[in-house]
C-alpha cells in the first residue's frame, strides 16, 4: 500500500468511528464552550470583555480542548489495544502517524467551527470581519498543534500516566505557535482597523513552526513508537 | 570518581568566597575607578547596584553548587546500590 | 582509587575554571562601563553582563548538546548518547535557571522592571527552561520508554529555539543585541568578558562530564544487575 493511501485509510477509518459515534467532536466542542463560559466568567467586567483578551482566550480554548481530544481519540486505541495491530502492519509508520493526524485535525476544525462563534458572541469581537485570514490562521494554529500533539499521544497510547504526560509533553513546545497564533488574531481585531502586514507575518512564522514540526514528527514517530 | 568530586566541590566553594571580598586583591586596584560611576547609579531606584551584582554572582555559583552535590548524592547513592549488589551476589554464590 | 587520564584532564580544567574565577572578578571590576542611549553611563549593574551573557550561551549551548545526543539516542539506540542528553538537560535547567534570575537582576536597574512579557529573549528563555523542567519530569516520572518520549521533547525544545529567533526580526525586542559583544567593547570590557565566557564553557564541560560519568556508571550498574540476575547469582 502507498504511503498516502495508508495514511488515507487510517484517516477515513478514524472519522467513520466518530461518526457513528460522535464522541469525541461532541465531546471536544461541549468542553471548549464550557473553557469559554469560564473565561467569560473570569474576564467579564462590568459587562465588557477585556479587549485584546479573546484571542488568547481563543487559542488557549484550542489547546485545552484539543488535548482532551487527542486523549480521547487515543484512548480509542487502547481498549482493545489496535494500536498493536496498526504498528504490525505493513506500512509505514510514518502514515500511521500522518492518518492520525488528518483525523484529529478534522475533529478539532468541527470543534472550532463551534468556538469561534461562541468567542465572538460571548467576548463581543468581531472576529468574522474578515473571515478568510481568521481561517488562515486557525488552520497552520491547528496543523502546528495536532502535529505534536499526535507524535506525543500517539508514543503514550500504551504508558500508564499518558494523561499527565501528554500536557506536559505538549504544551511547552506549542506555547510559541499559540502565542503566534494569538498575535495574529489580534492583529485583526485591531479597533482601528486589521493590520494585515501583521496578521501575514505571524501566519509565515506559524507556516514555519508547522514544517517544522510535521518534518520531525515524521522521522521521530518510528523510533519513538518502537517497542524494544 | 568520588574524590574527585570532593576536590572540585572544595575548589568552587572557596573561589568565589575568596572573589566576593569587597576590595580583594584585584578589586582593589580598579576600586578608583568605578566608584565613581557606581555613586551615580546608586541614587536612583530601590535597590542598590551592588547588591544587584552580588546577588546575581552569588545566585550562580549557589546554582553551580546545588548541581555538584546533587551529582555527588547521586553518585554515593550509586555506590551504596553497588555495594549491595555485590553483597548479593556473594550471598547468592554462598547459597547456591 | 587510581587516577586516570580522564581525572587528570577533569582536574586540569577545574583548575583552569579556578584560575580564571579569581582572576574574572578583577578584570570585570576594572572593565569600563559603556554608554547608555542617554549619554550617560550605565549602571553598575551592567557588571552582571559578564556572568548573565556567558550563562545564557551555556544554556543555549546545552540545548544543542541535550539534541544532538537525543538524535543519537532515537536513531542508534545509543546509551551513550542517553547520557550525554539527560547531563546535558540538567545542565540546561541549571544555566537557564541563572541566566532566568540574572537577567531581571540586571533589567530591574535599567528597564525599571524585573521582567518584560514583549520581549522575545526573555519569553523563549523562559520557555525552553520549562521544557526541560518538563523532559526531566517526563524521565522521572514516564516509566518504561520515558527516555525515548523525553529525547522527542528535546528535539522538538531544540527546534524551536531557531525558529524563534528568526521571528525576533519581526518582534521588536527591548533586549540588547548580539552585536554588543561582537564589537565596539572597549578592549578592557572584551577581554573581561571573553575571560568570563571561557570559564563559564569550561566549567559547563566539566559539569557535563561529571554528570555523563554518573549516568554511565548507573547504566553499568543496571547491566551489571541484569547480568547477574541471568546468571542466577543472586539471592532470592
Amino acid at each position: 500500500m502507498s504511503f498516502f493511501r495508508a495514511a488515507f485509510t487510517i484517516a477515513g477509518k478514524d472519522l467513520r468511528v466518530e461518526l457513528r459515534g460522535r464522541e469525541v467532536v461532541v465531546a471536544m466542542a461541549f468542553f471548549s464552550a464550557l473553557v469559554l463560559l469560564l473565561f467569560a466568567f473570569a474576564f467579564i467586567r462590568e459587562g465588557k470583555a477585556a479587549p485584546d483578551a479573546a484571542a488568547g482566550i481563543l487559542w488557549i480554548t484550542i489547546a485545552l480542548s484539543g488535548t482532551l481530544g487527542l486523549s480521547r481519540a487515543f484512548d480509542r486505541e487502547r481498549e482493545s489495544d489496535t494500536i498493536a495491530a496498526l504498528l504490525l502492519a505493513p506500512i509505514d509508520r510514518g502514515a500511521i502517524y500522518l492518518g492520525k493526524l488528518v483525523g484529529i485535525i478534522a475533529f478539532m476544525a468541527l470543534t472550532l467551527a463551534v468556538a469561534t462563534p461562541l468567542v465572538a458572541l460571548l467576548f463581543d469581537v468581531p472576529l468574522f470581519l474578515h473571515p478568510g485570514p481568521l481561517i488562515l490562521l486557525l488552520a497552520l494554529g491547528t496543523l502546528g498543534f495536532s502535529a505534536v500533539g499526535s507524535l506525543f499521544a500517539g508514543t503514550l497510547v500504551r504508558n500508564r500516566a499518558r494523561h499527565v504526560l501528554l500536557g506536559i509533553l505538549v504544551y511547552p513546545i506549542i506555547v510559541p505557535v499559540l502565542i503566534a497564533g494569538a498575535r495574529g488574531t489580534q492583529a485583526l481585531l485591531l479597533v482601528e482597523g486589521a493590520d494585515f502586514d501583521a496578521v501575514w507575518l505571524w501566519a509565515k512564522i506559524l507556516a514555519l513552526f508547522d514544517v517544522a514540526f510535521v518534518i520531525l514528527a515524521l522521522w521521530v514517530f518510528e523510533p519513538l513508537v518502537a517497542s524494544d | 570518581m568520588k574524590p574527585f568530586l570532593a576536590v572540585l566541590l572544595l575548589l568552587l566553594g572557596s573561589v568565589p568566597a575568596l572573589a566576593q571580598v569587597p576590595g580583594g586583591a584585584p578589586a582593589a586596584a580598579a576600586n578608583g575607578e568605578w566608584k565613581d560611576a557606581d555613586l551615580a547609579a546608586m541614587g536612583e531606584g530601590g535597590y542598590q547596584s551592588t547588591t544587584l551584582v552580588t546577588a546575581a554572582y552569588s545566585f550562580i555559583w549557589v546554582m553551580v553548587l546545588v548541581f555538584v552535590a546533587s551529582v555527588w548524592l547521586r553518585s554515593r547513592r550509586l555506590h551504596q546500590d553497588l555495594a549491595e549488589l555485590e553483597a548479593r551476589i556473594a550471598r547468592g554464590q554462598t547459597e547456591g | 582509587m587510581k587516577l586516570r587520564t580522564l581525572d587528570l584532564v577533569f582536574l586540569a580544567g577545574a583548575l583552569l575554571v579556578a584560575a580564571a574565577m579569581v582572576l574574572a572578578p578583577g578584570w570585570i571590576v576594572d572593565a569600563p562601563l559603556p554608554m547608555a542611549s542617554g549619554g550617560m553611563a550605565m549602571a553598575w549593574t551592567q557588571k552582571i553582563f559578564y556572568f548573565h551573557v556567558p550563562a545564557a550561551w551555556c544554556t543555549f549551548l546545552s540545548v544543542f548538546v541535550c539534541a544532538a545526543g537525543s538524535v543519537l539516542h532515537l536513531a542508534k539506540r545509543s546509551r551513550g548518547g542517553d547520557a550525554l542528553a539527560v547531563a546535558a538537560a540538567e545542565l540546561v535547567v541549571v544555566f537557564g535557571i541563572c541566566t532566568l534570575v540574572t537577567g531581571p537582576l540586571w533589567a530591574r536597574k535599567e528597564w525599571g522592571v524585573w521582567w518584560v512579557w514583549k520581549d522575545v529573549r526573555l519569553v523563549t528563555t523562559l520557555i525552553l527552561w520549562i521544557t526541560f523542567i518538563a523532559y526531566l519530569f517526563v524521565r522521572r516520572y514516564g516509566g518504561p520508554g520515558a527516555e525515548r518520549l523525553a529525547s522527542g521533547l528535546a528535539l522538538f525544545g531544540a527546534v524551536n529555539v531557531p525558529i524563534v529567533y528568526i521571528s525576533v526580526f519581526f518582534w521588536r525586542t527591548q533586549h540588547p543585541k548580539a552585536t554588543v559583544v561582537a564589537g565596539g567593547l572597549d578592549p578592557k570590557m572584551r577581554a573581561a568578558f571573553w575571560l568570563s565566557f571561557a570559564a563559564f564553557t569550561v566549567l559547563y564541560l566539566l559539569l557535563l562530564g561529571v554528570r555523563i560519568r554518573l549516568e554511565r556508571a548507573r547504566h553499568r550498574l543496571d547491566e551489571l544487575h541484569v547480568a547477574a540476575d541471568e546468571a542466577g547469582l543472586l539471592d532470592p
